[in-house]
């Protein structure tokens, strides 16, 4: 298990492709600040935005896509090997594969996380009001149980069908289900975010049990196929 | 057996019942009487004394008292309401007597008195009507078995027991136009009536029938505001924030580290990844450092005080507008002298009810402290009054030689004369005495710049200043009636005005 953490961290880590991402990010993330961030101004007509806040909603929207692209395959570390084929081409067994690879993202995504620290406690010192925890901990919880569907989906050969299924699902969450009545439009995870923090972070974990275990059983199916098709 | 165990749980269940009422009452034992005014008696253009004597007997009290004085206009829904609070904490068997000075002007609203247990139940109210003309009627204050003077009509006369003012503050006596004594005071009683006699105060000893009312002014100088000044300087000034230039360089510097470290350390993606945090929690440090107390730094703070004095009296009455803003919509503590100052809040351009709390410390009368809690728009506005006693006196002798005798702690600056609707420049006075011969020097027109000068418009436009009568006025660097360390943007301008009496 360790080896593949290790293993997959370092291919994530010594990408061209990771760190092209992660610095384009960052990059967003300072243009944000400078933007939004208050500047020279008078007492009269003066206005301070909430920088904490649209650099945290900048933020959770670009971790998305990083947990998307760096989950469902090997699309920004072209070294790193996916789930399909730790189970196909290893002898790790399913939950060594699902533990591995689910703690080295968990471990990228933190150390992600740590990087934007300055930029978070600046935008924090200079906003109205803003908790640090309150971008940190949805952050981790959402990419988190998002992660193990991110793994699901690396288990399949064709990802097109699945990675569209995704990002529509995920679209439909964010964009078309702010407009509904209440209470039918908390399904939106900001605006439940915004509403029930923290105890909407429970709704998350409920996501990445089902994800987690559908991984694990593709893990063995593929494994079964594997030894089917060794033996046969 | 049946029956004992019935009436055991029914005399478990009485005592359960009782209890809350034993933890409910526990104030019962506490006798509070509340005094506004000297015997009942108030003067309206005065500092006004609420007495609130709080006596324990088998229960000890904690609490709090709050004084709420209203004023404002309903229709302009601009009323204020500022609460005086004070804790008391009385152990059993005691007596403690809390004393509030208020000046009282606004007569359409009562004065309330409010007294709270530590659980925050109201244990007593009392509200006081002060609707009543009469309440502006002069008041003559009788110590010792002194037979009534005659007096004319429209006077009232009122017997003052020297138990209840001895050791408190000289401005007790602040509501009374003269006080009559049958012998020389002695003791704390004397020391506070030689002090007000000090500060303007008319005290008549034996059996004198002939006195002056009418020397004593108010000392509550009335509806004078400033807000509209305080307010227009303060939106003109510039909110103190760190500088965004800066902190971006700062922001792209650390981005640009990142990227090269992570490009060109091959190979050791531990030893990236430990560089990386030491370079994140570094950059973190710094920039948290350096905007830490950006909140607290960019409140800005615009104080305008005029110190009048009419005619060589002995005290002068100090005018106060303050105008705080924080664009982070904070609360902010500041702190006064007690009983000769007074801060009401203002924010006349708010809708709703503006509310500000005064806690007023027992123990440590020398300063006390105003709470201020930002408006929705992120301003407080203060109005305060006080007396101070500045000792400058001017006199224009009939020779041409205008006579200053400056006996205050502070240094006059750019000290004009005003006489005939014509400026004279004398410079700056300091502590002494300064004679100018100004029949020499040529009487010229006054031209003051900023916030000063804006400041000087001011006063003129609202008659405090007037070219028909005669003044000197100067500013006065190093004075503030309102004070804190909260807030490091302040800018404070000093007029005084001297009415010289020809």
């Amino acid at each position: 298990m360790m080896v593949i953490i290790l293993k997959d961290l370092e291919a994530k880590i010594e990408s061209y492709g990771m760190l092209r991402f992660l610095g384009i990010s960052m990059f967003i993330f300072f243009l944000l600040f400078l933007i939004v961030a208050p500047g020279f101004q008078r007492v009269l007509g003066s206005f301070i935005p909430n920088l904490i806040l649209v650099v945290g909603i900048g933020e959770f929207l670009i971790f998305l896509i990083f947990t998307i692209l760096s989950t469902i395959g090997n699309t920004l570390s072209e070294d790193e090997r996916t789930v399909r084929d730790l189970a196909l081409g290893s002898d790790f067994s399913p939950s060594n594969i699902i533990i591995g690879k689910y703690t080295s993202f968990i471990l990228h995504l933190v150390l992600f996380l740590i990087l934007t620290l300055p930029i978070n406690l600046v935008s924090l010192n200079l906003s109205p009001k803003g908790d640090i925890m309150a971008i940190y901990l949805p952050i981790l919880v959402v990419n988190g149980s998002l992660g193990s569907w991110g793994l699901f989906i690396s288990t399949m050969k064709d990802k097109r069908f699945a990675i569209l299924n995704l990002s529509i699902l995920l679209i439909s969450l964010l964009v078309f289900t702010v407009r509904l009545p209440y209470p039918w439009r908390l399904i939106n995870p900001i605006l439940l975010m915004i509403n029930y923090y923290p105890l909407a972070l429970l709704y998350y974990l409920l996501i990445l049990i089902p994800g987690l275990a559908l991984t694990f059983w593709r893990i063995k199916y593929l494994k079964r196929v594997k030894d089917e098709t060794r033996d046969g | 057996m049946k029956t004992l165990r019935y009436l055991f749980l029914l005399i478990v269940l009485v005592i359960l019942l009782i209890l809350p009422i034993g933890f409910a009452s526990s104030q019962i034992g506490t006798d509070i009487q509340i005094e506004l005014g000297i015997n009942g008696l108030v003067r309206i253009g005065r500092w006004n004394p609420i007495l609130v004597r709080v006596s324990t007997f088998g229960i000890p009290f904690k609490g709090e008292i709050v004084v709420d004085i209203k004023e404002g206009s309903m229709i302009l829904e601009n009323i204020r309401v500022t609460s005086l609070k004070t804790s008391v904490d009385l152990p059993i068997y005691s007596k403690k007597d809390i004393l509030f000075l208020v000046p009282l002007s606004d007569m359409r609203y009562p004065v309330k008195v409010s007294i709270f247990s530590d659980d925050g139940r109201l244990i007593k109210t009392k509200d006081y009507e002060i609707k009543s003309l009469e309440m502006r009627w002069p008041i003559i204050g009788l110590i010792g078995n002194n037979s009534l003077p005659y007096t004319q009509r429209d006077i009232r006369i009122t017997m003052l027991d020297p138990e209840l003012i001895s050791g408190k503050p000289f401005m007790i006596f602040d509501p009374l136009d003269l006080l009559i004594m049958e012998s020389p005071p002695q003791g704390d009683m004397g020391e506070s009536i030689e002090k007000w006699r000090d500060w303007g105060g008319n005290v008549v000893v034996g059996e004198h029938r002939e006195f002056n009312l009418s020397s004593r002014a108010d000392t509550y100088p009335g509806r004078i505001d400033f807000q509209n000044l305080v307010i227009d300087s303060l939106e003109s000034e510039v909110i103190p924030l760190p500088s965004k230039g800066f902190i971006s360089l700062i922001l792209f510097i650390y981005i640009l580290l990142f990227v090269v470290v992570f490009y060109y350390v091959r190979r050791l993606f531990l030893l990236k990844i430990l560089i990386a945090i030491i370079l994140s929690l570094s950059f973190s440090i710094a920039l948290f450092n350096i905007t830490s107390s950006s909140k607290l730094n960019s409140t800005v703070m615009t104080q305008f005080n005029l110190i009048s004095n009419r005619g060589n009296n002995p005290f002068s009455v100090v005018y106060n507008g303050t105008a705080v803003f924080s664009p982070y919509s904070m609360s902010i503590r500041l702190s006064y002298e007690p009983y000769n100052t007074v801060f009401w809040v203002g924010g006349g351009r708010e809708k709703g009810i503006a509310k500000t709390t005064f806690v007023i410390s027992q123990n440590n009368q020398e300063l006390s402290d105003i709470l201020l809690e930002l408006s929705p728009d992120r301003r407080g506005i203060l109005r305060g009054w006080g007396i101070k006693r500045i000792g400058v006196n001017a006199r224009l002798l009939k020779n041409g030689v205008l006579y200053i005798e400056n006996d205050s702690p502070y240094l006059l600056k750019e000290v004009y004369l005003l006489t005939g609707g014509k400026y004279l420049y004398l410079g700056d006075i300091k502590r002494g005495e300064t004679r100018f011969d100004i029949r020499r020097i040529n009487l010229s027109t006054v031209k003051i710049e900023g916030d000063k000068g804006r400041f000087f418009s001011w006063a003129k436009n609202n008659d405090i200043i007037s070219d028909k009568r005669d003044y000197i006025f100067g500013w006065i660097d190093d004075f503030s009636l309102l004070n804190t360390t909260e807030i490091h943007n302040k800018n404070s301008y000093t007029l005084y005005i001297m009415e010289m009496k020809r």
